[in-house]
Order: structure tokens, then C-alpha cells, then sequence
């Protein structure tokens, strides 16, 4: 049980003068219980990676595989659900639970408006208050979450969410995340980002794309091991991060590194202590 | 799904073609619009088939470009030819004949001469948004208004409303493509159940689309009011246009050519 | 200068007031940011500061003209440039130059001028040699540049920037934290509204609004010395910061304001 990319690549040429290689031979694996973030700059391939993932686009070449099967095939719909950039301009009905219903209706379930709701509390919408809001009517991160809540309704076991935290202050942040590790005891979860920062403490895994390629796979543990290639990707590392593995690199006993300042600060005081 | 690509985008490379001003332009190819539809032989529309493919190969823009709104026609020459060469239970004889239907060579003559007359128009008439940016566009209509303002019409608003219009096609057609693509996986499904119902299937899609459009638009209108636009009132240009020597030469000759071609074939 | 005094503003329709009585000041050369949680009203005073948006209560003076007197509003925007979070939506242009002379063509600039402040404001933004390209061929970061020169072009006294770096990559953001700090250097005043308080951490002067009020006025070192406070004003002060905070509080002696992980390192384990 799992979704599979193998050697994947795909090329945009419809629309430009010249073929863009927009995916080039990116493998990958996601089971039920991983969070894979995946970094990459501007115009890397993340978002056409999503839609390869999610069976939207055909890959030029490689292939991919929803437990064990084609996207496209029968048995796999409604087994990938997406969440692209900008979510919210996707809105359509009167009501968000209308909205966030629509994904679930459609693939056929019976319950699909306690789908939404049940969505809609994952996400830290009260279903009584915001389920008959208008979506068009709420603030920045009410309408992001709304938005994600519409993936998660359709009860998909993979979910690939494109920059879900962009643009959202301190708070919204804080609430996708939690939303995330709820999702991820039941399916396995993808995001990429050009700030996987706040992810790296909770993530199974990271892939950096570099023009299409990947320039990184591995665990958290081993960019850290080696950040060399993350940044010759035109990523960075938070500094919080860099602070530690600094740390490191001068000889500190630091076992972990994370991105708790409170346990970072225990952590590297109590190396300290062991100095003398 | 894909929405198609626009067709006649303008395609930014330097050629002798897009260092015309676009009224020259403008007015060439009026007049080998006119003289497509004088030419009443297949000799005519050969001229002009040479004619285009010269400006196509002078303009450097990938003749797969300039041809790719053909294929988007193509159910239309299609139309053309056989509404003009299909005769059903023909009297007279015919070139081939399945059952009740018969090919006519007149007809398929006709069909022929017809079809190839779309093709050049839309070829021919591309090459003037392939390179000329709509921007320069806007301009020469402006310019070519200007007698009407005269009389009140706002031709300096008509033409800014027209770049905007053009500026936001690729990015309206990628939009459409995007919120397809959103609900599709979201389930949605735009090839199933009769009419009534695939029409339906598209409220998902034109609504967001309509809804970002006015977002957009408000934006838009922000950051043109905030960069001092107050219509065509003392507005000066970045490339003002001018007509040079050599355009009122492509235009007074070439146009005498290309009607020539028309009349006389 | 610009002089927000007891500024505020309430939407048609709406129960309350979208700003509600901020006053503050742009001053040429400063870089003056502004944070708040979504929807505390910051792209709404971003709005009054160029007469985009008059005021409903309190006053907006730019250069001494008050944003509500109709005859000064070109004026006024003439000399306060404006770029909003979404690159995409802000640009008329359909190519880079075009959209970088509209500005200037609509002051009435002469054709050969129009040209030197094209090239210099694209020059000044790391875009010299994309005067042809057209939007939708440029990346995220590179359309908010071609913004950025788009004000440029207008030689402006003041620039708003509304989220410049909310949809950017690392590499595009510190593009256009670039070309502010440029401005500021050469005598711009500028106004930064963003999320991320790692962004305007050399800001001459922050502001935090909430539900429209200002609710914290000074200084970058002031505003990180509490992250308590901080927290409760919808900002999350940067984890490197909170670390530094941590360490002091654990007694180890670290420089004044944020060190670098390196000053940090070197403090922890000085080799
Ligand atoms: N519909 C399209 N048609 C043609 N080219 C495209 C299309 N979408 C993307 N591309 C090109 O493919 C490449 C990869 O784009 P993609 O959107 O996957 O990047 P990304 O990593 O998601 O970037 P971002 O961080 O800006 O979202 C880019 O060079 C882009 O210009
Ligand atoms: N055009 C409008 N009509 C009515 N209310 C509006 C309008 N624009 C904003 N508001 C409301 O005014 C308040 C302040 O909005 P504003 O956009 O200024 O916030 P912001 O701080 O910029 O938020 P964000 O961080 O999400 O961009 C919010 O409650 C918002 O819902
Ligand atoms: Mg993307
Ligand atoms: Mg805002």
C-alpha cells in the first residue's frame, strides 16, 4: 500500500515556443503514516510533481502508482486527494459546507456532508458556526483552512497539499500544521514548499527538486548530515538550524537538532556543560 | 483536460516584420483581406500563399506558431470542404460515391479554394499579433480613432481597455485551466451525463473563475490608479509611434501588390 | 513625510471600523514595517497612505496634502509608489517595459526619459535585459521586481509594498528585500507590511496592528526583547531569536540584539 513514482518526467510544451523539462526522473514513496515535504525554489517542478502524483497529468515518461494500481484506473479514485496553491480561489457554492461537501458527493458517498463537517472540526472550523457561512466571506486563514478542508472530506489515504502555509499569519500557521498530524495517522501526507522550515521537526522525510531533478532524498537527519546540496538547490535551512548544526561542525556533543528554541537552548547549554 | 493555448500571441523576437508600426501593418493586411476575397482563382491564392510565407519566414516567428490557430480551425475547413463537396444522391457524375452520398469535383473545388481562403486569412492575419505587441496595438487603433474622439468617443480608454483585455488572456486561459484541474481532482466530472447535466458540471469551474476574475480586476484597478492612470489625458508613450519612410513605402507598395494580386487572378 | 494622524476606516457596510485611529509616520530614507495578524487592517492603511482609500475619521497627509482633497490625489500618488502581494494582478503591461513605462507615461514623461527610467529602475531591480519579456514568463520573484521597477520608474518619494515576499522562494524574497533596502538607501521612504518579522528586523521604526489599532509602536529590539507579548499581538518572533532568549535565560552570555548562529556558536563553544 503505497504511492509510487518511478522515474517520472514531464515536459510542458503546448502553449511556449519551447518545451519546458519540467519533471526529470524524480522517484518517490509515500505510505500511510509519512510526511514527505518537498523543497524546492521557483519554478523547480513542485506543483507539476503534485499533478504527476495525483494522476492529472500523464508522465512523459515513468510511471505511477496508487496501491498498486494506475491513477487513472477505477479502484484508485478518490484515493489521492490535492490541495494546490491558493485553494481558496477555488470556492464555488453558497455555503462552505456545500463547498467542502462537493469533493465527497462526487465520488459518491453516502455521508458526504458529515464528511465536511467532520473536515471542517479537523481544521478548527466549527462546523455549527462556519458550515453555513458563504466561503467568500471569510478572512485569509479561515478561507485557507476551508480550502483544505475540502481535501480532507474525501477521506483520500494520500494528500498532497501545495503550499499550504503561504500567506497565513503566526495562528493560521499554527492550525494547518495541527491539522497535518491529525491527517497523517490515517493517510500519508505530502507538502511541499519553499519553506519547509516549520515542517522539518514532524517531517518522515524531504526531497529537494533542483530543475526538475532531485537534488536530495533522504531523511531530516541526513540533510542535516549534509546540508551542502540542500543549499546549492537555492534552499536554506532555518536559522535556527544552522545555529545547531554549526554547533556541530565546532565540536559540540549535540544529539538532536530541532526547531523547539526551548529544547534547542537545554539541549546546547547541556552540551556545553560537557566541555570541561 | 487543456484549454487551449492562445492563438496569435505575440512572439518576442527582432525582425524587419515587427519593427513596422502596427498601422502599417494594419493597413496591409486590410488590404490583403480585401484582396483574398477579389482572387477568384486558385493562381490568386497561390500569390498570396507565397506572400504569406515570405512575411512568415522575414518575421523569424516559428512557422509552428503562426500555424497553430489552423489546427484549431480544423473542425471548420473540415465543414467547409465537404458542405461543399458532398452532394447527396447526386444526378451528375460524381468523383466517388458511398450509398446516397456523392463527391462533386466542382464542389470539391469549391470546398478546396474556400478552406485554403481561411487558412491564409487566419495566417495571414495572425502575423500581425504575432508581432506587434498588443500594447503597440492598441496604440495604432487609438491613433486610427483619433478622428472619432473628436466627436467624443474615448478612444485613449477603448484602447487601454483593449491591452488590458489582451494582457489578461494567457493569464485568464491558465487561470481556467487551473480551477479545471482543482476540481477534477476534487471528482469532478465534465464528460458524463447529457447536456443539461455537463453544463452543470461547469458551475464549479465558471464560478471561482468569474470570482477571481473580479478580484483581479479590482487589484488591477489598484495598481493603475495608484500608478497615476487617469485615462489618455497627458499621457505620453514609451515608443511613440512614428511613421517612418519604409512603412509608408511597405504600405503604399505592398498594398498596391497585394490588391494587384487580387484583381488580377 | 507621510503623517497618518488618528487615522481610521470603516468599509461600507461593515459593523466595525477596518483601521481604527492609527497615527504614524513614513519619513524619507526610514524603513517603517508593518505587522499584524490577518485581517488587523494593515492593507487597509496600506490603502489611505497613497488616497487609494480616504480616510473616514482622522487625516492623511502626504508631503502636507491631505489625501482628501481631490485636486492633490494624482499629486499624491505621484510621489507614493504602491505594490500589492500578488505579483500577477498588478501588472498592465504586456511586456516588462511597457509595464515599467506606464507609470511615467501617464506623468507625461518625454519618450527619451520615459526610456533612461526604464532601463535604470529595471537595472536597479536585477531585471537589466528583460525589457522584452512578457509577465506570464517570468517566475513569482521576478514579476514582484518588475512591480517593484514599475514604481521605481516613477521616482517616487515614498513606496508602499503590500506582502511583497508572501508568494516568493527564498531566493526571490531576499531579491526583493534587496531592492527595499536600496530604495531606503537612497532616500525612499518605505512602508513594509509582511507576516514574517524576519524580514524587517533592520526596520527603523515596527508597528503591530490588531483588530485596526496599533497595539505595539518602536523598535525591532524592542518588540523580540518580549515573546510573550509578542505572541499575544499574533506575532511569532523568529525561532533563532527565541533561542538567543532561551540561552540568556540559561546564563550564557551572548551579544546585544540577534547574533548570527555564528556569534551564537561562538559565544556557546569559543574555540
Ligand atoms: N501550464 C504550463 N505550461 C507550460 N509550462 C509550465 C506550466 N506550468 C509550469 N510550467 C513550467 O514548468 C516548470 C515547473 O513549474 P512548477 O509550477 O512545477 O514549479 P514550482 O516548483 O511549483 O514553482 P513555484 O514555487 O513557483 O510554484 C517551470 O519552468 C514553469 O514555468
Ligand atoms: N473591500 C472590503 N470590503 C469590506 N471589508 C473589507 C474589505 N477589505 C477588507 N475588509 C475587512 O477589513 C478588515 C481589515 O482587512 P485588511 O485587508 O486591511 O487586513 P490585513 O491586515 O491586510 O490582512 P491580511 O494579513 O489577511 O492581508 C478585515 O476584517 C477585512 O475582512
Ligand atoms: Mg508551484
Ligand atoms: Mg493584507
Amino acid at each position: 500500500m503505497a504511492l509510487v513514482a518511478d522515474n517520472v518526467s514531464y515536459a510542458y510544451e503546448e502553449g511556449r515556443p519551447f518545451g519546458v523539462d519540467a519533471v526529470r526522473g524524480v522517484g518517490l514513496t509515500l505510505e500511510v503514516g509519512d510526511l514527505l515535504v518537498v523543497a524546492g525554489t521557483t519554478g523547480s517542478g513542485k506543483s507539476t510533481l503534485l499533478r504527476l502524483l495525483a494522476g492529472l497529468l500523464e508522465p512523459s515518461t515513468g510511471s505511477v502508482v496508487v496501491d498498486g494500481v494506475s491513477p487513472g484506473h477505477r479502484d484508485a479514485r478518490g484515493a489521492v486527494a490535492i490541495v494546490f496553491q491558493d485553494p481558496e480561489t477555488q470556492f464555488f457554492a453558497e455555503t462552505l459546507r456545500i463547498d467542502v461537501a462537493f469533493g465527497p458527493r462526487n465520488l459518491g458517498h453516502a455521508d458526504a456532508e458529515s464528511a465536511a463537517d467532520r473536515a471542517l472540526s479537523e481544521v478548527g472550523l466549527d462546523p455549527s458556526v462556519y458550515g453555513s457561512r458563504s466561503p467568500f466571506s471569510l478572512s485569509g486563514g479561515e478561507a485557507r483552512r476551508g480550502a483544505i478542508a475540502g481535501a480532507l472530506a474525501m477521506g483520500a489515504r494520500y494528500l498532497l497539499l501545495d503550499e499550504p502555509t503561504a500567506g497565513l499569519d503566526a495562528a493560521g500557521r499554527a492550525s494547518i500544521r495541527g491539522a497535518l498530524e491529525v491527517e497523517r495517522q490515517r493517510s500519508g501526507v505530502i507538502v511541499v514548499t519553499h519553506d519547509p522550515g516549520e515542517f522539518l521537526d514532524s517531517a518522515s522525510g524531504i526531497i529537494a527538486l533542483d530543475e526538475g531533478r532531485v537534488a536530495l532524498s533522504g531523511s531530516v537527519g541526513e540533510l542535516y548530515a549534509d546540508p551542502s546540496v540542500y543549499e546549492r538547490a537555492g534552499l536554506e535551512l532555518p536559522p535556527i538550524v544552522r545555529t545547531q548544526l554549526l554547533a556541530r561542525a565546532s565540536g559540540m556533543p549535540l544529539e538532536q537538532v530541532t526547531l523547539d528554541p526551548g529544547r534547542a537552548a537545554a539541549a546546547l547549554v547541556a552540551a556545553r556543560g560537557m566541555r570541561s | 483536460m487543456r484549454v487551449p493555448s492562445t492563438f496569435g500571441q505575440y512572439v518576442p523576437v527582432d525582425s524587419p516584420v515587427h519593427s513596422l508600426d502596427a498601422r502599417t501593418k494594419i493597413g496591409v493586411i486590410a488590404l490583403f483581406t480585401l484582396g483574398l476575397f477579389l482572387a477568384d482563382g486558385f493562381a490568386g491564392l497561390g500569390g498570396y500563399a507565397v506572400v504569406v510565407a515570405v512575411v512568415l519566414w522575414a518575421s523569424h516567428v516559428p512557422p509552428r506558431i503562426a500555424l497553430r490557430g489552423v489546427r484549431a480551425l480544423g473542425v471548420l475547413l473540415l465543414f467547409t470542404l465537404l458542405a461543399h463537396a458532398l452532394r447527396w444522391q447526386p444526378a451528375t457524375v460524381t468523383l466517388l460515391r458511398v450509398g446516397p452520398i456523392g463527391v462533386d469535383p466542382e464542389g470539391l473545388r469549391t470546398g478546396v479554394f474556400f478552406a485554403m481562403r481561411i487558412v491564409l486569412l487566419m495566417v495571414g492575419t495572425s502575423l500581425l499579433t504575432l508581432t506587434t505587441t498588443p500594447v503597440q496595438l492598441t496604440d495604432a487603433l487609438e491613433s486610427l480613432m483619433r478622428p472619432a474622439s473628436a466627436l467624443g468617443v474615448p478612444s485613449g480608454e477603448i484602447a487601454m481597455m483593449l491591452t488590458i483585455a489582451l494582457r489578461f488572456i494567457p493569464t485568464t486561459a491558465q487561470e481556467a485551466e487551473r480551477v479545471i484541474i482543482a476540481q477534477t481532482a476534487r471528482g469532478a466530472r465534465f464528460d458524463e451525463g447529457g447536456l443539461v447535466t455537463r453544463v452543470r458540471a461547469y458551475v464549479p469551474v465558471l464560478v471561482p473563475l468569474f470570482v477571481n476574475l473580479f478580484r483581479r480586476a479590482e487589484d488591477l484597478a489598484l495598481a493603475m490608479d495608484s500608478r497615476c492612470y487617469r485615462g489618455g489625458r497627458g499621457r505620453t508613450r514609451l515608443h511613440a509611434a512614428i511613421m517612418t519612410p519604409r512603412d509608408w513605402l511597405v504600405l503604399l507598395l505592398g498594398g498596391a501588390a497585394l490588391l494587384a494580386i487580387g484583381i488580377t487572378f | 513625510m507621510i503623517v497618518f494622524e488618528q487615522a481610521g476606516f470603516v468599509y461600507p457596510g461593515a459593523s466595525a471600523p477596518a483601521v481604527d485611529g492609527v497615527s504614524v509616520e513614513v519619513e524619507p530614507g526610514r524603513l517603517l514595517a508593518l505587522l499584524g495578524a490577518n485581517g488587523s487592517g494593515k492593507s487597509t492603511l496600506a490603502r489611505l497612505g497613497n488616497a487609494l482609500l480616504v480616510p473616514s475619521t482622522g487625516t492623511v497627509l502626504v508631503d502636507g496634502m491631505d489625501t482628501r482633497d481631490e485636486d492633490a490625489v494624482w499629486d499624491i500618488r505621484s510621489r507614493v509608489g504602491f505594490i500589492q502581494q500578488n505579483p500577477e494582478n498588478q501588472i498592465v503591461g504586456t511586456i516588462a517595459e511597457e509595464d515599467v513605462a506606464f507609470g511615467p507615461e501617464n506623468l507625461g514623461v518625454a519618450a527619451h526619459e520615459i526610456r533612461i527610467r526604464v532601463d535604470e529602475a529595471l537595472e536597479a531591480v536585477g531585471l537589466a535585459g528583460f525589457q522584452r519579456r512578457e509577465p506570464h514568463m517570468l517566475s513569482g520573484g521576478q514579476k514582484q521586481r518588475l512591480a517593484i521597477a514599475g514604481a521605481l520608474a516613477m521616482r517616487p518619494s515614498y513606496l508602499i509594498a503590500d506582502e511583497p515576499t508572501a508568494m516568493l522562494d527564498p531566493v526571490g524574497r531576499a531579491d526583493v528585500l534587496r531592492s527595499l533596502r536600496h530604495l531606503r538607501s537612497v532616500g525612499v521612504g518605505v512602508m513594509h507590511i509582511t507576516h514574517h518579522l524576519e524580514d524587517v528586523l533592520d526596520a527603523d521604526r515596527i508597528i503591530v496592528l490588531s483588530l485596526g489599532r496599533t497595539v505595539f509602536d518602536g523598535t525591532p529590539a524592542e518588540l523580540v526583547v518580549d515573546p510573550g507579548r509578542a505572541l499575544s499581538m499574533g506575532i511569532e518572533l523568529p525561532a533563532e531569536i527565541l533561542l538567543a532568549h532561551e540561552l540568556r535565560r540559561h546564563g550564557v552570555r551572548l551579544p546585544d540584539g540577534h547574533p548570527a548562529p555564528e556569534d551564537l556558536v561562538e559565544a556557546l563553544w569559543p574555540l
